[in-house]
């Protein structure tokens, strides 16, 4: 019998798989697992089966620049610094069927997306450059992050010390970001604010693919 | 033989093993390779943890010689006509044995390695302490937690370091150092600096030019600018702390958005407000010179070299 915990558990490894951000090892448990659990099974079914009709669903909002990327980057790499890995939400959902928590967890994303739209007032990026340079900016900045992210994940690749020291950096990098986030969409019409973000962003990336490409051979 | 006695001497043995243990790890393996290079030619230095001292000399050879750790698998110099690499071999696992958090693999090297004058030098390290001394040619560090020293007058030099402190002492027209948490310490005479950390804090004197950023730490820098170049430095949450002569010519403009401006230089200059932003900007000695600082939440504080 699955003890309660366990199916948490596997529930957690499931999302974690639907937001692609399993490791091998744990991509590998979680194959067992759905071999011996057909009702996990299902819900991975349910899962796939609702992220298709939601991918097939039209965009009723079209936001000045494409906030998904960098949303999805921020949601899968949440989980790295707190207990709820694998969990879209920071927290837990009372218990419901996967379709539902899914669809909960997809509108909240969408939620935050027009939000953060309006709160930035971003143009298009043809009739805004400097929203377009940001939107570019940030992607960079959480491709760069996503990558080292990826390479502290590798078993045996860096010490605990050297994986707490990259964590930390990368939360003060995150926390420098988020001030600039919140007074930018305070102060919209303040030109160096956006300059400020968009060399940030810029400058981390460079900073993180830079220590990473050289450290890689280490 | 009594049993008190056989218990009485395995006790006195553990102990003595206890103490042989705790002196300190055993003296690795004594090495020692001379083999010729190139005068201007590419030198690779590869180890895991210790420390490598590199001296430039007026030979055309490369001489290694120290110590290596009893679980590495040896001393490699590997010679070439325009190449020499120097590599302490690291076993394929590690720590591995059933005592190994009691005692941990001998991984260490300590090696003083004498290479020509104008050879273009790459280390790579995970946690070597490096000194590098009098080399003129190109010089590439990188590390992940060691602490790095150069000295002398290379014709560049590349710094790279998750955690570890890097340092120069000398004159050279190009440097960069990348650390995540790293102190970056410069002194001398830097026409190209670029020095960019998360949380480490940057300190440079002398006669620069060039652009320091540090993300959450403080940049104090003491010196001078040359006529007609530029010096950026970017403080986003640290204080920018800049000591300057009563002789140097340069436009000067701060930036801050939430920090305060400490300004003995020019306590009369005028501070504009845009948004958020506040904005500073005065000559010192007629202009020259170009020296921009930008805060967002660290303070500003300017005064006198001499003062």
């Amino acid at each position: 019998m699955t003890h309660p915990t366990d199916r948490v558990q596997d529930e957690d490894l499931l999302y974690a798989w639907s937001e692609e951000e399993l490791s091998a090892e744990e991509a590998m448990r979680l194959r067992r697992m759905l071999a011996d659990d057909p009702e996990l099974g299902r819900e991975r079914d349910a899962i796939e089966e609702l992220r298709d009709e939601v991918r097939s669903l039209p965009r009723g909002v079209e936001p000045g620049r494409d906030l998904w990327p960098g949303l999805k980057a921020r949601l899968q790499d949440e989980p790295r610094r707190s207990r709820s890995r694998g969990r879209i939400l920071p927290f837990r959902l009372p218990a419901a069927s996967p379709a539902v928590r899914w669809a909960t967890a997809l509108a909240a994303v969408l939620v935050m997306a027009v939000g953060l739209t309006l709160a930035l007032r971003m143009e298009s990026p043809a009739a805004n450059p400097a929203g377009a340079a940001l939107a570019a900016s940030e992607a960079e900045y959480l491709e760069a992050r996503r990558e080292v992210l990826a390479q502290l994940d590798e078993p045996g690749a860096w010490s605990s010390e050297v994986v707490a020291v990259v964590n930390a950096n990368l939360e003060v990098v995150d926390r420098s970001v988020r001030e600039v986030e919140v007074d930018l969409a305070r102060n919209a019409d303040d030109p160096h604010l956006r300059l400020v973000l968009a060399d940030r962003y810029r400058s981390q990336a460079e900073l993180l693919r830079n220590l990473q490409r050289r450290s890689a051979g280490i | 033989m009594k049993m008190k006695t056989i218990k009485t001497l395995a006790l006195i043995c553990a102990f003595a093993c206890l103490c042989l243990y705790s002196a300190g790890p055993a003296l690795g393996e004594t090495v020692e390779r001379s083999v010729a290079a190139a005068e201007d030619g590419l030198v690779v230095v590869r180890n895991d943890s210790g420390r490598l001292r590199i001296v430039a000399w007026d030979q055309n050879r490369v001489m290694v010689r120290g110590e290596v750790g009893d679980d590495t698998r040896g001393l490699e110099v590997d010679a070439s006509e325009r190449r020499v690499i120097v590599e302490v071999k690291q076993p394929e696992e590690r720590g591995k044995g059933f005592l190994s958090g009691l005692f941990p693999d001998d991984l260490e090297a300590d090696l003083e390695i004498r290479v020509p004058a104008d050879s273009r030098l790459q280390v790579e390290t995970r946690a070597s302490d490096v000194d590098v001394v009098g080399v003129t040619g190109a010089v590439d560090v990188s590390t992940v937690a060691s602490k790095v020293t150069v000295e002398g007058q290379p014709a560049r030099l590349d710094l790279a370091s998750v955690d570890g402190e890097l340092s120069f002492q000398g004159e050279t027209s190009e440097l960069n150092a990348e650390s995540l948490s790293g102190v970056v310490r410069v002194d001398g005479r830097v026409s190209g600096l670029g020095v960019e950390t998360v949380s480490g804090s940057i300190s440079f004197e002398g006669e620069v030019s060039g652009e320091v950023s540090s993300l959450s730490g403080d940049v104090d820098f003491s010196g001078t600018v040359p006529g007609g170049q530029r010096l950026h430095i970017v403080a986003h949450g640290g204080d920018a702390t800049l000591r300057l002569p009563a002789s140097l010519g340069a436009d000067v403009r701060l930036v801050t958005v939430k920090g305060s401006f400490d300004n003995d230089l020019v306590p009369a200059a005028s501070v504009q407000k845009r948004g958020e932003t506040r904005e500073s900007t005065f000559d010192l000695g007629g202009g020259g010179a170009a020296i921009v600082v930008e805060t967002y939440g660290g303070d500003i504080h300017l005064s006198p070299l001499d003062g």
